[in-house]
């Protein structure tokens, strides 16, 4: 159980800064996830926990304790690698007692705990098997078995599952989840897929351009995205760009729409990004009195079987709607139509 | 200027630094400068050196070595060894490529036996392969015999010593490097382009030259060059299986260091086939770098 | 290309460079002191000759012997530059490396008598660590090349997983990077013997009247004609190699030791 604390980190690489002033404090025993696109720094701060980077600036602390300068040997981390890395040389066991050998315990004890591992990762009999046998999610279950054999503070995987085909993906986020549930241990999951993120999180930690987005349950970050960003890269969204009022009216190309404001919008005339998620527009007929509303023209109709996604558009804005009622939609192509926009839409600081 | 020493943050000192490992690198350092770079070096410098009659050498700055350049035995030897160098590259090259793409598609049960039978080769020597040359091509045991009870000949003949003699063995001593030199580009080589080719209606003999030998022309040319100049190391050849008519530049080196004792004369051919080959290797190390980006 | 006549080309090719092998065996079972092919007569004399007389074991011995140190200090020059080039990109390292690739771009010759001239200065000339050094140097290539092409199959993830758990960077070397390049050190060591064993100019040129090797002896003897017993030697040379190089491809891969792209069957 290690609680992590960043304060202040930077990481460059010549001029360019691939981590700026991050500053986070993850609580322990749970499951978080550092989301971000390519390129984000996420993978860069992973490297910076686990030691295997240094910072440029900044301290790393777990449990408050310094470890900044500790390299990855030192720190008592477990990780799993996107490939697994698993050692070609040595076997099954031996990749999973490689740690224990490295600190001089004797074989048996060893072999107890690699047996017990295997036990755990629901793979007995195969210790003595070499690691070109193993298929990839066997290889992922043996890296993971690996990465906890010395019961480490951390536990840190770097994207884990997208080697795994789709079935087998699903199968093993549960199986993670419930792996760290029993373990209890502070566990840290490097992903693009924000679907993975979402299903398997407790804390979700955006990144992007090397700037922490935002902190937050799956729910929040979904419900409540802190940045443009973010409400974009999770999920689909459509952001309105217009200026909120102190009456508790957001002005959207003229337009004056009814919104919930948040405690940021102080002052009258803030600029700010309305998010509005699929789910919760509606489509109306023109001739419903409805407030709250912005005309459209339906541009495409997709049947999912069960849900219809709707497109439609307002000028250079396009809305995606999910209508999933099951009845007729009573509406086509080229329809002319009324977007209704809940009170309860997400506005975001601009 | 004060502003920015506090804006800009200081960085960490390195904690994993290499300075202290590099001190590896010493004991390795040492041997190769010591014992492979003062070498070339003060042959560099006895190739100025004054030649002693009859004796050896004396420090001094003479260009009279390189002056016996233009003596004609040395100029038709010169001659000799870079057409006959020349000819065993295109031939070994030209026989090789189509040997490698082909080896290179085989099954690896079939692929480690022919590298292994070409190492062999590689690393026997001009002393045990001119031996066995001597034995093909004499009277008593040679191909001659061959020929005689096909009935082509009357009675066996040794076919050396010959010019002919001294090219067989080169090809023979020389085809394995060419092999093992273009293998690894080959090997890589993306097997789809024959492959549209072949789509496009292009017979796998009419792919292997339109498509394969185009995309590989770099590869080619680095290896006439590095053929070339491994051909010019041979040095036994010439002597086991020529005449001394058909010396080679590597076989007056030696004759003049260690049979006439000149060995000024012999750093300075040395330095100058030296010369020849570094510029050959980096020239072709430009060229292949340029047009394959 | 992968159609009869290409099969027939590369098997014909095949034959050819072994024509010389087959036939300098089947000289060596001659019952007389001729060589004759077909031979005449049957006869494994000549090999008991060879493995008697101290004529052969002498040089045998002394070949052995230099290409075993030759070997060993080639591969201790080649194993830190390869790996301090890889691993940390140090420039000194680069450098010795460029310069170690040098013997292989120049004729022998040339390299032979930079030998010949060095250890007459200094006082190592018809020595026999003036052969054993200059082999190793000479051939320190092959293990540069081999090493390096074996480093660069260790994916960078083994290493940040050893000392993700737990191990230093000495404890890395050890039991992650050394046993993964220990087949193309085994390779590299394999094929610099036998290159040294047959090496004939540089120890001529060195140590040629002093330290006789197996190529000099060989040499030496076929200017007062030729025996069956040179046969023999000779295909217990060749015999050695393959045996080596079979024992590499055995433990390695042979394939990717020499260049080329892994591709599964």
């Amino acid at each position: 159980m290690t609680t992590l604390t960043l304060e202040h980190v930077w990481k460059r690489f010549g001029s360019f800064e691939a981590l700026k002033d991050v500053n986070l404090n993850l609580p322990s025993g749970k499951m978080i996830t550092f989301l971000g696109p390519s390129g984000s720094g996420k993978s860069t701060l992973f490297r910076l926990v686990a030691g295997l980077d240094d910072a440029s600036e900044g301290n790393i602390r777990f449990d408050g304790e310094d470890v900044t300068r500790h390299p990855a040997h030192k720190r008592n981390v477990g990780m799993v690698f996107q490939n697994y890395a698993l050692f070609p040389h040595l076997n099954v066991w031996e990749n999973i007692s490689y740690g224990l050998k490295l600190q001089k315990r004797p074989k048996a004890e060893r072999r107890a705990r690699a047996e017990e591992l295997l036990e755990l990762i629901k793979l007995p009999h195969i210790a003595d098997r070499s690691i070109k046998q193993l298929s990839g999610g066997q290889q992922q279950r043996v890296s993971i078995a690996r990465a906890l054999a010395k019961e480490p503070r951390l536990f840190l995987l770097d994207e884990p599952l997208s080697a795994l085909d789709a079935k087998l993906r699903e199968h093993m986020q549960t199986e993670l989840c419930d792996l760290q549930q029993t373990l209890g241990i502070t566990t840290i999951v490097v992903t693009h897929d924000q679907r993975e993120a979402m299903t398997m999180s407790d804390v979700v930690v955006v990144i992007d351009q090397g700037e922490i987005q935002q902190v937050g349950s799956p729910l929040e970050i979904y419900r409540e995205p802190a940045t443009a960003f973010v409400a974009d890269f999770v999920g689909s969204s459509t952001l309105l760009e217009g200026i909120a009022r102190s009456d508790g009216t957001f002005e959207f190309n003229g337009q004056s729409l009814k919104v919930t404001m948040p405690d940021w919008v102080s002052r009258d005339l803030t600029p700010g990004l309305l998010c509005l998620r699929p789910e919760q527009l509606r489509l109306a007929q023109q001739s419903a009195q409805t407030q709250n509303t912005i005309d459209v023209d339906v541009s495409l109709i997709r049947d999912l079987g069960s849900e219809i996604e709707v497109q439609a558009r307002a000028g250079a804005y396009e809305f995606l709607v999910k209508e999933t009622s099951g009845q007729p939609l009573g509406y086509g192509v080229g329809d002319k139509m009324r977007l209704q926009i809940p009170e309860t839409a997400h506005l975001i600081r601009a | 200027m004060t502003v920015q020493d506090t804006t800009i943050p200081r960085p960490l000192p390195r904690f994993r630094g290499v300075d202290h490992k590099t001190l590896i690198l010493i004991p390795p350092g040492i041997m190769l400068l010591i014992f492979f770079l003062c070498p070339f070096l003060i042959m560099g410098a006895v190739s100025f050196y004054y030649r002693v009659p009859d004796g050896f050498y004396e420090p001094d700055f003479v260009l009279t070595n390189y002056a016996a350049f233009f003596d004609p035995v040395f100029l038709t030897a010169l001659g000799r060894s870079l057409t006959l160098c020349a000819v065993i590259s295109v031939v070994c090259v030209s026989l090789a490529m189509p040997f490698t793409y082909l080896v290179s598609q085989m099954r690896r049960g079939i692929q480690v036996p022919i590298v292994i039978l070409l190492l062999c080769i590689l690393t026997l020597s001009e002393v045990i392969l001119g031996f066995s040359w001597t034995i093909l091509l004499s009277r008593t045991a040679g191909a001659s015999n061959v020929l005689v009870w096909l009935g082509i000949l009357d009675r066996p003949i040794s076919y050396y010593p010959s010019r002919v003699a001294i090219m067989i063995a080169m090809l023979h001593f020389c085809f394995p490097f060419a092999v093992l030199t273009i293998y690894p580009p080959i090997s890589r080589f993306d097997r789809s382009l024959p492959e549209a080719a072949a789509t496009l209606g292009a017979g796998p003999i009419r792919a292997f030259f339109t498509v394969v030998i185009p995309a590989l022309r770099g590869t080619i040319i680095s290896a006439l060059v590095l053929v070339f100049v491994f051909a010019l190391g041979a040095y036994l050849f010439p002597q086991m299986l020529g005449r001394p008519a058909d010396w080679t530049l590597s076989v007056l080196i030696t004759d003049q260091a260690i049979y006439k004792s000149n060995i000024p004369f012999a750093a300075a051919m040395s330095v100058f086939l030296c010369i020849i080959c570094f510029a050959l290797i980096l020239g072709v190390g430009k060229l292949t770098k340029k047009t394959e980006g | 290309m992968q159609n009869r006549f290409g099969k027939l080309y590369v098997l014909g090719i095949a034959l050819l460079l072994m024509l010389p092998f087959i036939v300098v065996a089947g000289v060596s079972f001659n019952e007389k002191k001729r060589l004759y092919f077909p031979p005449r007569g049957f006869t494994l004399d000549w090999y008991k000759d060879v493995l008697s007389n101290s004529e052969w074991l002498g040089p045998i011995g002394t070949s052995l012997t230099v290409a075993a140190i030759a070997t060993f200090v080639a591969v201790c020059i080649a194993l830190p530059i390869s790996f301090m080039m890889w691993r940390h990109g140090v420039l000194f390292a680069k450098a010795l490396f460029g310069l170690g690739l040098v013997p292989f771009m120049l004729p022998p010759v040339t390299s032979a008598l930079g030998f010949l001239i060095f250890w007459s200065e200094i006082g190592g000339y018809g020595s026999f660590w003036a052969t054993t050094i200059s082999h190793s140097v000479f051939l320190v290539t092959i293990p540069l090349m081999m090493i390096s092409l074996g480093l660069e199959t260790i994916d960078e993830a083994y290493l940040d997983a050893a000392s993700s758990l737990g191990a230093s960077e000495a404890e890395i070397f050890r039991t992650v990077i050394l046993p993964l390049i220990l087949p193309f050190v085994f390779g590299a060591s394999a094929f610099c013997f036998v290159l040294s064993m047959n090496e004939y100019i540089i120890a001529f040129m060195v140590a040629g009247f002093t330290v006789e090797t197996l190529p000099i002896k060989v040499v030496n003897s076929l200017r007062y004609g030729y025996s069956p017993a040179m046969a023999a030697v000779s295909v217990f040379v060749v015999l050695a190699a393959a045996g080596l190089f079979l024992t590499v491809a055995r433990f390695g891969d042979l394939l990717r030791m020499v260049g080329a792209l892994d591709k599964p069957d």
